[in-house]
């Protein structure tokens, strides 16, 4: 790939490439499982848990997302939806092919958004177009270090034997509730999405959602039920299908096709741009991210026969350790260090807390009329 | 450089356990110290693109990258303006937000219609009334209320207000006139829910200059306007969509209007269980009719907000 191609003025060009890069990746990736599901390439590949202690994920360590994560990151994530992307397409739509499913969850880009893709970082996609020459270049993943230097780390291609796409390698005698600890190769874990949705299993390439709610839940103590962490243990041997009941997946789909559409039911009208910019803060911020979930679970406790106990139903939703709970508490961090933030990375976290008040004040207009009704039950 | 305007927040404020009504009110609070920042952010942005010209590849690439910050910001400002705005016009108190609404939505290129359906002139014209009726109450309070200026006031608005609804006819006139040649089914659009803002928007001047009168005249007028707006409906169900227009013309409803309102919220199979206030906004009104009948205090649905002790958010 010819280097100077990729000038750092030349966004445009960039964007071409990396979809084609994407494209070429994803009819490579679905060869590979395809023709050799146990391919010796596709090991394990660990990084060096030095290196990868001290990766960027916001939602594991939220304390380094003020310093750590440009916020470009809002404008850069654009750069994964483009070339019609940009939409975010709900359950509503039905998946039909692997490669369709490929397209709208691109494998890095659980990783890419941690990746500076702005001007003094486009050697990222430098190292990555090189990558296309070799035969390595499908497990390869561009993450950026809180250096800010940006690192290709492996990307692993898990074969079938795991049932689940995302991490619950036993041999490395890791979990999903290690995350945070020192997991280095398992945060790096990709698993090969076209050969889990074949097969009818789960999309890895919403790993980081579930790493998300997994942490959230570890570090909350909920006493909701959490499905993500017995998926993964309890179907790794198993062909049966998990069950999705109550998971975080759920509700934050509950989230994208019904309260968003509730809330604004005219911008699929007129909005051309989809809904990408909102996912991407989804994924960025823990705030966010719990909001939706709290306004997931308010619709579906409202599209449930009614409690008798509505009081109790309210408080529950509330309750400590649940997701309104945790987004309001994150929230108010965030007002708290407000006054520190500075020039452009203060003002994508004053994007990402707006937005995750937006929800939860939704979440408290829709609460009232369940208060309001069971003061009139009582 | 990036500044808040203080943080004077705090959650434990809010009344977590006890299934505090007014919490929407903090949240607005919250937002009220980052959005100033968001909005001069805007507005340079805004400068910016006015300013600039003869753009290198480079710099046309910044742009695209700015246009999508812009998308996010636009949708943030416009939802908290829309909020706002709504807010004002629920509770009849003051803005929440430190913002200049009609600025605001103009420099952002902010669309409301593609948030809520409704375009930003009639909510503009809603603050408007807001603004007047604060400036009633501050003048009552200091007993310098001077009706013949309130009146005026109120005119001016009234005179825009009927300007624009009778464009909003005319043209809905001629969409309607070809839509019939062309044979396509009618289906609801914003067009329709701004009509129903604007004529409930009318409703809310009268209210504010007049009292809470249902045998008013104009309020008659406009109510009886508002019902048939509903009835015109593609779709009943954004009705949800509609609280505040339906709080407020069911509020005003000459007793043989109240069967519409008892109906259409059957229509559009809004129950206790529909997310929304809109089962709420129904109560709010069925209890005005109630407390109308018992004694002839001027009872719009904010003093039945008092009544009940709750200010409930009609959006």
């Amino acid at each position: 790939m010819d280097k100077g191609v990729l000038q750092r003025e030349q966004a445009v060009n960039i964007r071409r490439i990396v979809s084609q890069t994407k494209s070429k990746r994803r009819r490579r990736q679905l060869s590979r499982v395809t023709q050799s599901p146990h391919n010796p390439r596709q090991e394990l590949n660990p990084l060096s848990s030095e290196k990868v202690s001290s990766l960027t994920f916001p939602w594991l360590s939220p304390a380094h997302k003020t310093a750590e994560i440009p916020f470009g990151n809002a404008l850069q994530d654009k750069f994964q939806f483009q070339s019609g992307d940009e939409e975010l397409i709900t359950s509503n739509e039905p998946l039909r092919s692997a490669s369709f499913y490929s397209t709208i969850f691109p494998a890095e880009l659980s990783f890419n958004e941690e990746g500076d893709i702005g001007a003094s970082d486009r050697r990222l996609l430098d190292a990555t177009m090189d990558s296309e020459n070799t035969d390595q270049e499908s497990d390869l993943m561009p993450c950026t270090f809180p250096s800010g230097e940006p690192t290709l780390i492996p990307l692993t291609i898990s074969p079938r034997k795991t049932k689940i796409g995302w991490n619950n390698d036993a041999s490395k005698g890791h979990t999903l509730y290690d995350i945070g600890k020192d997991t280095p190769a398992n945060l790096c874990d990709a698993t090969s999405s076209a050969a889990a949705y074949e097969e009818g299993q789960l999309p890895s390439d919403l790993t980081y959602l579930h790493q998300m709610a997994s942490v959230s839940a570890t570090e909350t103590n909920f006493s909701h039920p959490r499905t993500v962490g017995n998926l993964a243990c309890s179907s790794a041997g198993s062909n049966k299908l998990p069950i999705w009941e109550n998971s975080d997946d759920m509700l934050l789909m509950l989230y994208l096709d019904e309260v968003f559409y509730i809330q604004y039911p005219f911008y699929r009208l007129s909005n051309t741009q989809g809904r990408g910019w909102l996912f991407s803060i989804l994924r960025r911020d823990k705030s966010t991210y719990h909001a939706a979930l709290a306004l997931g679970e308010y619709y579906q406790q409202s599209i449930r026969p009614r409690s008798s106990d509505v009081s109790r139903d309210t408080a529950c939703l509330r309750a400590e350790g649940g997701h309104y709970n945790l987004a309001l508490r994150e929230m108010q961090r965030s007002i708290e260090q407000s006054h520190t933030w500075s020039d452009t990375p203060g003002l994508v976290r004053s994007v990402e807390t707006l937005t995750c008040i937006l929800q939860l004040l939704f979440w408290e207009v829709c609460l009232l009329l369940l208060v309001l009704t069971s003061m009139l039950i009582v | 450089m990036f500044a808040t305007s203080g943080t004077n927040f705090n959650a434990d404020s809010l009344k977590l356990f006890s299934g505090g009504t007014e919490n929407w009110q903090t949240h607005l609070g919250a937002a009220a110290i980052l959005v100033p920042a968001l909005v001069r952010s805007q507005m340079a942005s805004a400068t910016q693109d006015s300013i600039g010209s003869g753009q290198g590849f480079g710099q046309q690439n910044e742009k695209s990258l700015q246009s999508e910050g812009d998308t996010v910001a636009s949708f943030l400002l416009g939802s908290f303006a829309w909020f706002d705005i709504i807010a004002c016009a629920s509770t009849r108190s003051s803005s929440f937000l430190r913002l200049d609404h009609k600025v605001t939505l103009e420099l952002a290129g902010i669309h409301l219609e593609s948030l809520a359906g409704c375009e930003n002139w009639v909510m503009i014209f809603i603050l408007e009334i807001s603004f007047l009726d604060k400036w009633k109450k501050d003048a009552e309070k200091g007993s310098k209320l001077s009706v013949i200026e309130l009146a005026k006031r109120g005119g001016q608005i009234e005179e825009r207000l009927r300007d624009r609804l009778a464009d909003m006819e005319n043209k809905s006139l001629t969409a309607s006139s070809s839509r019939n040649t062309s044979g396509m089914p009618s289906a609801s659009t914003p067009g329709e829910v701004t009509k129903i803002f604007a004529l409930a928007a009318m409703t809310y001047l009268h209210v504010v200059v007049s009292g809470a009168h249902p045998e008013l005249p104009e309020i008659v007028e406009s109510v009886s306007k508002t019902i048939i707006a509903f009835q015109s409906l593609a779709d009943a169900k954004l009705l949800r969509n509609l609280v505040w227009p339906f709080c407020i013309s069911g509020c005003l409803a000459l007793e043989r209007e109240h069967t519409f309102f008892r109906g259409f919220i059957s229509t559009a199979g809004i129950n206790q269980s529909t997310i929304g206030t809109c089962f709420e906004a129904f109560k709010i009104m069925e209890e005005c009719w109630e407390t109308r009948k018992g004694c002839s205090y001027n009872c719009d649905w904010v003093f039945v907000m008092n009544k009940r002790g709750h200010h409930v958010l009609l959006a």
